[in-house]
């Protein structure tokens, strides 16, 4: 009876303690995945993720006020990339690559240049009053970078 | 202080930005039934027999350079190396040799070797890796001759709700090597001018696009082709039953010098993931009777994971009933003697067997998948069942007037790096 007892009042704390970390993690904020950035000395305060999808899928050149824009990628088979598009549009790197294969060897446009890490994009971007690009990790306060977007990870 | 300044001063552009890249496709393709009949998916490749299993219907290759030194500029040069024509010129390789300024984010001008926007894939058939089918579908993109541009091209965009409307207006011309379809010679055109606008809008996944163009060719031997139409002028204009009006039919059927070709296209794509749909017409006009037919087909793909099933249907019909073949000796050789008779039925027999062969009558079903091995790779595979009617085999060498069925059945590695 006594380990009947205990045993029940294990089950009880162990569900209470799930009931608990599920409550805390309701309360906070989802789980944000891409942060995408532009130079402190961009104009640009905020994007949407149309706006963004519309740089990063080639179909504008400009950022909202009509300036032009320079995005930023990172390698072809990057991990990092493969979830800032997925993120971005729903897409895997195959049909992401089969897209730009078809604005790139057509003519229209060039995809956004690749570099070769998250330090060079931050560096390049901060450097650059037209650039946008993306990172992994929250950029720090004292990075020279103004966060205009917070992607949430594609489930 | 110092770094501040670095970065006030930093150009408005990144590091220089050069790039090579490539793309290309291996196929395998096998005709049943092996005979002599030679499948062909563009006019410009080389004849053969379907006798084997062949690797020159699909196989190429494409190396492309880019160098965009500021956002308003690009510089873009593309080889496509593939089986051609035998006498094609080398420069037929150079796809693209272009430069792009943008004054503004909305214009874009080109100028160099760029491509006839004419069809909603024209610009990237050779491009196996961007479309789920083993090639544009054969019946409404095979017979296009014009594959580059030499000239400029002017587009503007515009932002329309969530929708973009683009707008370009092109003019040059083109220089194209037709694969002798009879080992009667390969044809030389040139094609000047060629000029045309598009109105493309997109929105949402969907694409819809419309085209029309004109192209003025001439024949690299203009005197044989304005002797011809005059000595069938002269025939018709004999009052001779039967041969006058058979040979003002084969007259009517070319021009006494310039070729013009009308093209007018209306096409619509819809990507919902994971559905992609897409259709496109066309109707092509013009003062010649192998420039008048309607082409066009339908596809629906579904991606399922990393693999892609897709259906294809096309449908290739020129305009024109087949020319009948003429039968004149007997009847003109106690006119005009049996010297001249042979000629003209020489002549008559040799223009009317032009155009049959080249006419297109045809349709094509296709089923096939793709599977996405890697985010480079892709592994295709098809069948076509193909059905000629008769006078309706233009697209194929070696052809007959006969109607003809064959399945063709297809693999490859699509590839781009």
């Amino acid at each position: 009876m006594a380990a009947a007892i205990r045993s029940l009042s294990r089950r009880r704390g162990l569900v209470g303690a799930l009931a608990a970390l599920c409550l805390c993690a309701a309360a906070l904020p989802a789980r944000a995945d891409v942060w995408v950035v532009v130079p402190l000395s961009s104009n640009v305060k905020a994007m949407s993720q149309k706006e963004l999808v519309d740089l990063y899928m080639g179909r504008s050149r400009a950022f909202p006020d009509g300036t032009f824009a320079l995005p930023f990628d990172l390698p072809r088979d990057d991990p990092g990339r493969a979830a800032f598009y997925k993120a971005l549009t729903g897409m895997d790197l195959a049909q992401i690559n089969s897209y730009w294969s078809r604005l790139m060897f057509s003519g229209q446009t060039l995809p956004p240049q690749p570099l070769p890490g998250e330090a060079a994009m931050a560096d390049l971007v901060k450097r650059n009053p037209s650039a946008v690009g993306y990172l992994l990790q929250e950029p720090a306060a004292d990075k020279g970078l103004r966060v205009v977007l917070v992607l949430k990870s594609a489930k | 202080m110092a770094p501040a300044a670095s970065a006030q001063d930093a150009p408005a552009t990144a590091a220089s930005d050069w790039r090579l890249n490539g793309f290309g496709t291996l196929g395998l393709v096998d005709v049943l039934p092996h005979d002599s009949w030679g499948f062909r998916r563009e006019i410009d490749q080389t004849a053969h027999h379907d006798e084997r299993v062949r690797t020159d219907v699909d196989s190429r290759l494409g190396l492309q350079a880019s160098w965009r030194p500021d956002p308003r500029l690009e510089f873009v040069g593309q080889l496509v190396f593939k089986p051609r024509a035998h006498e094609a010129a080398s420069d037929e390789s150079l796809a693209w040799a272009f430069a792009a300024w943008h004054p503004t984010p909305e214009w874009e001008i080109r100028v160099g070797r760029t491509s006839p926007d004419l069809f909603l894939l024209a610009d990237v058939r050779n491009v196996g890796f961007a479309y789920p089918w083993m090639r544009p579908s054969v019946d409404f993109y095979g017979w296009m001759p014009a594959s580059t541009l030499d000239g400029a091209d002017v587009s503007h965009q515009w932002q329309l709700g969530d929708g973009r409307l683009r707008a370009k207006l092109f003019a040059g011309r083109t220089s194209v090597t037709l694969g002798s379809t009879h080992d009667d010679g390969d044809t030389h055109g040139n094609v000047r001018p060629l000029m045309g606008g598009t109105l493309a809008f997109d929105s949402n996944g969907i694409t819809i696009k419309a085209t029309v163009a004109e192209a003025k060719t001439r024949a690299r031997d203009p005197a044989a082709v304005t002797q011809a139409w005059t000595g069938l002028d002269a025939l018709a204009n004999l009052p001779i039953p039967v041969v006058a009006p058979q040979a003002a039919a084969l007259r009517d059927s070319f021009p006494r010098d310039v070729f013009v070709t009308r093209y007018a296209a209306l096409g619509a794509s819809w990507d919902a993931s994971p559905w992609q749909l897409q259709a496109e017409v066309s109707r092509i006009a013009g003062n010649f009777y192998t420039s008048q037919s309607w082409y066009g087909y339908a596809s629906a793909a579904r991606r399922v994971d990393d693999v892609t099933l897709f259906t294809l249907v096309g449908r290739a019909h020129s305009s024109h009933a087949p020319l009948p073949q003429p039968d004149w000796a007997a009847t003109l050789t106690p006119l005009v003697g049996p010297a001249m008779a042979a000629g003209a039925q020489a002549l008559g027999q040799g223009i009317a067997s032009d155009y049959n062969l080249a006419r297109e009558d045809q349709r094509t079903v296709s089923v096939g998948a793709r599977w996405d091995v890697n985010a480079q790779i892709a592994l295709k595979f098809q069948v076509d069942a193909v059905r000629s009617a008769a006078f309706g085999g233009g697209m194929w060498a070696y052809d007959t007037t006969a109607a003809h069925r064959a399945t063709v059945i297809s693999t490859g590695m699509d590839f781009v790096f």
